[in-house]
C-alpha cells in the first residue's frame, strides 16, 4: 500500500507541531524520517497511524482518505511499532502477539491454528520463538520491542509505521529489526535517530525540524555534512564506504559542556 | 527444524485450554454446591434433609411432608434469594471491578472508583434522613440510592471531559474529588438532621447487607448482571487490547474513547444497581479479579469467566459467615469482605511473582 501525505498540520493543545507537510510513500518503499528531538516525527507518525487527528490536509492510505475508512479496516492493513509498550498487566508472549489478529476478528470468533501459526511465525521471524510461554512484563526493553514488531507483523499489514523502533535493541537486533521490515516488501514508514542505519535502509529521506520540512531525497542527497550540521548542530565527516557501498557518517565530539556551566555560573 | 517447532507449540496451547476448561468445570460445580450448602445456614436451624426436601417441593413439586410452612418460607423466601443476590452482587462486583481495571488500565481500580459509592451514600442518606417527606417523591432508598450513583457517575464523566481528552488519570481524580464532595453532602445531611435513628440505618446501609433481598428485588440486579455477563463475556478481545493502553488500541482497529465509555457507563449502571439493593461493601471488585488474575492470567477470555464465579462463591461464603457469625443478627458484610478481602490482598500484594504494574 501506498501513503501520502498533503498539507498535513497538526496542532497539539493549541499548538501547531506539524506544519504544512506534505509526503509520499510508493508501494514497497522503506522511507525515513529524521531529525531533531522535539521536531515532530511521532507528531508525524501519530497522525499517520490515527491516534491524533491533523488539523489540516489530508492522510490518503492506498489513494483513499484514511478518515473515510474505519479504524477496524485500516488496522488490517496498518501495522505500528511505536514507543508504548507498558503494560501492567500479566500477559504472555503469544498472547501479546496473537493481540495482533484482533482486526482479523468478529466477536464471536475465537483464535484459530490459523491465527496461532501466523503468531507463531511471526514470533519466529523476530527471533523470539522460544519465549511463547514467558511473561511480557518480565522482558528486557529490547525483548519486548521485538515482540512489539512480532504482534505488527501478526497483523499481516500492507503498510508498516514505525516510530524510533531501534530503540532499546543491540547492534545485531537493530539491524534484524529493519531487514525484517524491507524484506516484508511492503510500504514502510520510519523515524530514525542512527543516520548509518537510515542510509543504510531506506530509499528516501525526510528530515523534519520544527515541524517543518527542510529537505527530502535520497540519503545521499539528504545526509551531506553542510546538511547535518544544519539539522543537528554537529559536525560530522561523510564518506561513502568504497567496500559496502554505504554512507559511513563519523561524528565529532561536541565542546566538553562543564566549562560552558562554568561560564554560566559565574 | 524451525519448521516443527511451530507446529508443535499449539498442542501445548491446547492443552493449556483443556485445563482451563477444566477450571470453570469444576467452578460451577463450586458455585451449585455453595449455593446449596449456604442455604443449610442459618440462625434458626433446619436440618439438611428438611432443606432439600423444601427447595425440591418449591422447584419441582416434590411433595412435602411433616414440614412447617415457617421453615419452607425461611428456606424458599428468605434464605434462597439471598444466596442467590450474594451469586449475583459478587459476580457482578468482580465483573465489574475487572471491567473498570482494564477501562482506566489501572490494577487498582474498582467499581466505586468513579464516585459511584459516594452518590449512592448521599441518595441513600438523603432518603433514609428524610424517610416519609414529601421531597422524596415517594420513591425509597433503594431508588435514591441508585440515582446519586448515575448522578456521580455523570459528574465524574463530565468533569474528567471538561477540557478536551478523557484520560484515564483525569478520570481516576475526577472520581477521588466527586467522592469528597459527596461524602461531604451526606455527612452534613447527617449532622444536620441529627437523627440518631436514621444514623443507625444509615451505618448499616454504607456496611452493605443483603438481608433485604427476596424474589421480587432479585430481579434487577439478577438480570442486570447476567446481561452485562454476556455482553462483557463477548468482549473478552476487546477488553484485552485495552490493557495495552490507548495507542496501541487504536493501532489494532479498536475505538478505545468509544468503547471506553460504553464500558464504564454499563459498569456504572450495574453497579449502581447492586449497590442501591445491597449497601456498600468493598473489596469484592478490588481483589476478585487480582486473585484470578493471578493463577489465570490477564487474558479476559479466561478471566472473566473465572472472576463471575469465583466472585459468586466468595459473596455466597462472606454472606453465610455474616449471617452466622453473630448470635444476635447479622452483621455487616461489608464488614467481613473488609476483613477477608484485606489480608488476602496483602499476600497478594507481596508475593513477588505477582505483577502489579510496576516494570
Amino acid at each position: 500500500m501506498d501513503l501520502t501525505l498533503q498539507d498535513v498540520e497538526v496542532t497539539v493543545e493549541k499548538k501547531k507541531i506539524i506544519k504544512s507537510i506534505s509526503l509520499a510513500v510508493g508501494k514497497g518503499e522503506f522511507v525515513g524520517i529524521i531529525g531533531p528531538n522535539g521536531g515532530g516525527k511521532s507528531t508525524l507518525l501519530k497522525a499517520v497511524y490515527r491516534v491524533l487527528k491533523p488539523s489540516n490536509g489530508t492522510i490518503l492510505f492506498g489513494g483513499e482518505n484514511i478518515e473515510n475508512i474505519s479504524l477496524h479496516t485500516s488496522a488490517k492493513q496498518l501495522g505500528v511499532v511505536g514507543q508504548f509498550n507498558t503494560v501492567n498487566f500479566d500477559f504472555t508472549v503469544l498472547e501479546m502477539v496473537l493481540m495482533g489478529r484482533t482486526p482479523h476478528k468478529k466477536v464471536f470468533h475465537a483464535d484459530t491454528q490459523e491465527d496461532y501459526k501466523i503468531a507463531l511465525q511471526a514470533l519466529a521471524q523476530v527471533g523470539m520463538q522460544d519465549a511463547v510461554n514467558r511473561q511480557f512484563v518480565t522482558l528486557s526493553g529490547g525483548e519486548k520491542q521485538r515482540i512489539i514488531l512480532a504482534r505488527a507483523l501478526a497483523q499481516e499489514p500492507k503498510f508498516l509505521v514505525l516510530d524510533e523502533p531501534t530503540n532499546h535493541l543491540d547492534i545485531k537486533y537493530q539491524l534484524q529489526l529493519l531487514s525484517i521490515v524491507k524484506s516484508l516488501g511492503i510500504g514502510a514508514l520510519a523515524a530514525l535517530h542512527d543516520l548509518n542505519l537510515a542510509a543504510m535502509y531506506c530509499t528516501k529521506l525526510y528530515v523534519l525540524k520544527n515541524g517543518c520540512l527542510i529537505a527530502d531525497g535520497t540519503p545521499r542527497e539528504v545526509l551531506t555534512k553542510k546538511r547535518i550540521h544544519e539539522i543537528y548542530e554537529i559536525d560530522c565527516d561523510v564518506n561513502l564506504d568504497a567496500r559496502t557501498g554505504f554512507l559511513s557518517i563519523v561524528y565529532h565530539p561536541v565542546l566538553p559542556l562543564h566549562d560552558m556551566r562554568c561560564e554560566d555560573a559565574g | 527444524m524451525m519448521q516443527s517447532r511451530v507446529i508443535n507449540i499449539p498442542e501445548k496451547v491446547l492443552r493449556k485450554k483443556r485445563w482451563f476448561w477444566m477450571i470453570w468445570i469444576g467452578l460451577t460445580f463450586a458455585l451449585f454446591a455453595s449455593i446449596l450448602l449456604a442455604v443449610c445456614f442459618g440462625s434458626v436451624k433446619i436440618e439438611p434433609a428438611v432443606v432439600y426436601q423444601i427447595i425440591l417441593n418449591k422447584m419441582f413439586g416434590m411433595p412435602l411432608e411433616g414440614i412447617s410452612i415457617a421453615h419452607a418460607d425461611i428456606i424458599w423466601q428468605l434464605r434462597m434469594p439471598r444466596i442467590l443476590m450474594a451469586a449475583f452482587v459478587g459476580a457482578g462486583l468482580a465483573m465489574c471491578g475487572t471491567v473498570m481495571q482494564a477501562s482506566v488500565q489501572n490494577p487498582l481500580a474498582e467499581p466505586y472508583i468513579l464516585g459511584i459509592a459516594s452518590g449512592a451514600s448521599l441518595g441513600a442518606v438523603f432518603a433514609i434522613m428524610l424517610g416519609g417527606s414529601k421531597l422524596l417523591l415517594g420513591f425509597g432508598v433503594t431508588v435514591w440510592a441508585f440515582a446519586g450513583a448515575i448522578l456521580a457517575t455523570t459528574a465524574v464523566m463530565f468533569l474528567a471531559g471538561m477540557g478536551g481528552q478523557m484520560s484515564t488519570m483525569k478520570m481516576v481524580l475526577a472520581g477521588a474529588v466527586i467522592s469528597a464532595l459527596f461524602g461531604a453532602a451526606a455527612n452534613f445531611l447527617i449532622y444536620i438532621a441529627n437523627n440518631a435513628e436514621g444514623m443507625r440505618n444509615v451505618a448499616f446501609w454504607t456496611m452493605g447487607s443483603l438481608a433485604g433481598a427476596k424474589w421480587d428485588t432479585l430481579l434487577l440486579p439478577g438480570g442486570g448482571v447476567s446481561i452485562g455477563a454476556i455482553f462483557f463475556l463477548l468482549r473478552s478481545r476487546k477488553l484485552n487490547v485495552l490493557l495495552l493502553g490507548e495507542e496501541a488500541a487504536i493501532t489494532l482497529g479498536i475505538h478505545i474513547v468509544r468503547e471506553r465509555r460504553i464500558y464504564m457507563v454499563i459498569t456504572a449502571i450495574l453497579t449502581g444497581m447492586i449497590v442501591a439493593s445491597c449497601g456498600i461493601f468493598g473489596f469484592v471488585g478490588l481483589v476478585i479479579p487480582h486473585a484470578v488474575r493471578s493463577v489465570v492470567g490477564a487474558d479476559h477470555r479466561r478471566l472473566m469467566p473465572g472472576v463471575l464465579l469465583v466472585g459468586a462463591i466468595f459473596l455466597i461464603w462472606a454472606d453465610v459467615l455474616s449471617r452466622t457469625l453473630l448470635r444476635s443478627g447479622d452483621l455487616p458484610i461489608g464488614i467481613i469482605t473488609a476483613l477477608i478481602g484485606a489480608p488476602f490482598f496483602m499476600w497478594l500484594l507481596f508475593r513477588r511473582s505477582f505483577n502489579f504494574g510496576e516494570n
